[in-house]
């Protein structure tokens, strides 16, 4: 394999960083283009110079082209899709939301859904398990999530997102109401929080704001996307 | 009423302008552009067929069948596209006269 072919090698595997639509409309026609463009050179030097300049002008592209993409998805109205995948969608999509919130908010070996109660004295290392557990079941729980969220790229962006933050203020209003983490959202108290600018008026601890804008973050998603999914149906009532 | 019109990119222009010719193809345009840019503008083929994705999107360009190379696609302009590239050159042309005419008064002074 000569030079040139290895840079258009690099330049195809490249073209994986575009978002599939483009790729399949216009990776053959960019390929092509690139191997003419990289025809004109004729020694070392200038494949070298010019491949660089294929290859940088490539990644460059890729965040323009991506960032397009994203956007036209936010801006598309709800997609009608399957049962199946929009509640596989929200539910993992609800884990990614609430473990990256739970994570921030309650630090390893703090969540008392995982780490029970120990008696002073416990080994060490039961200690260090108990510590380090939370993490580890996030880590594996959002792995698994990132995977099978991956399935359901029926949904649109914009309603992964929505859907997501739905069920995550669903679960997180359960979670609540079990008594886990009243404390860390409804009282006006930060015994063991440090208060944060906002907060000091209010008493309220950085972990309580963090909360309280996801819940409000979401609580708004959520009406947004009840109310289109209403003007959706009487679009289609009126049709 | 005169409606206001956001300007295309440079990059956006230039491909226009070198559509305004005759239909190409993508190595075409690119070599078209740094002409007419007399280099100043290189075009790379990844942001040559993002910046067409885009033109394509807003019914500026369009593909078209030229017989004889099944393999490359060539774009040129439509209506809305001549139409477009027709204003932008009256902006441009407007702009190039005033900046002109503003040269010659202050070397007429110095």
């Amino acid at each position: 394999m000569n030079k040139h072919q290895r840079i258009l090698k690099l330049y195809a595997a490249g073209l994986r960083l575009y978002p599939k639509g483009f790729r399949e409309a216009y990776g053959e026609q960019t390929l092509l283009t690139a191997r003419d463009t990289l025809g004109t050179a004729s020694t070392s030097i200038g494949k070298l110079r010019v491949g660089s300049h294929l290859i940088i002008d490539l990644l460059l592209a890729a965040v323009i082209e991506n960032v397009r993409h994203a956007e036209e998805n936010m801006a598309k109205p709800s997609q009608k899709t399957s049962g199946k995948s929009a509640l596989a969608a929200a539910l993992l999509g609800a884990q990614i939301v609430g473990i990256v919130a739970l994570s921030y908010v309650y630090p390893a070996g703090t969540l008392q859904v995982i780490t029970a109660p120990r008696a002073i004295d416990t080994p060490a290392v039961v200690w260090y398990l108990d510590s380090v557990m939370p993490s580890v079941v996030f880590a594996v729980i959002l792995a698994l999530t990132f995977v099978l969220l991956r399935r359901a790229s029926r949904l649109s962006l914009w309603s992964k997102i929505t859907w997501s933050y739905g069920l995550w203020l669903c679960g997180a209003v359960g979670y609540i109401m079990f008594g886990n983490a009243i404390d860390s959202v409804v009282s006006f108290y930060a015994p063991n929080g440090i208060p944060g600018p906002v907060g000091v008026g209010l008493g309220l601890g950085y972990d309580q704001i963090v909360v309280a804008l996801i819940f409000l973050t979401g609580f708004y998603l959520v009406v947004q996307r009840l109310v289109r999914l209403l003007e959706t149906s009487r679009t289609t009532v009126t049709k | 009423m005169k409606r206001s019109i956001e300007l295309l990119p440079q990059v956006s222009f230039s491909i226009l302008m070198a559509l305004s010719l005759k239909p190409r193809h993508g190595y075409e345009i690119i070599q078209q552009v740094d002409t007419d840019s007399m280099s100043k503008i290189r075009l790379g083929p990844a942001s040559l067929y993002v910046t067409l994705k885009k033109l394509i999107d807003s019914d500026l360009i369009e593909e078209v069948d030229i017989d004889g190379n099944e393999r490359r696609r060539y774009y040129q302009l439509t209506d809305k596209g001549w139409q477009r590239l027709h204003t932008e050159m009256g902006y441009y042309t407007n702009i190039a006269e005033i900046s002109k005419s503003r040269l010659v008064k202050k070397w007429s002074h110095s």
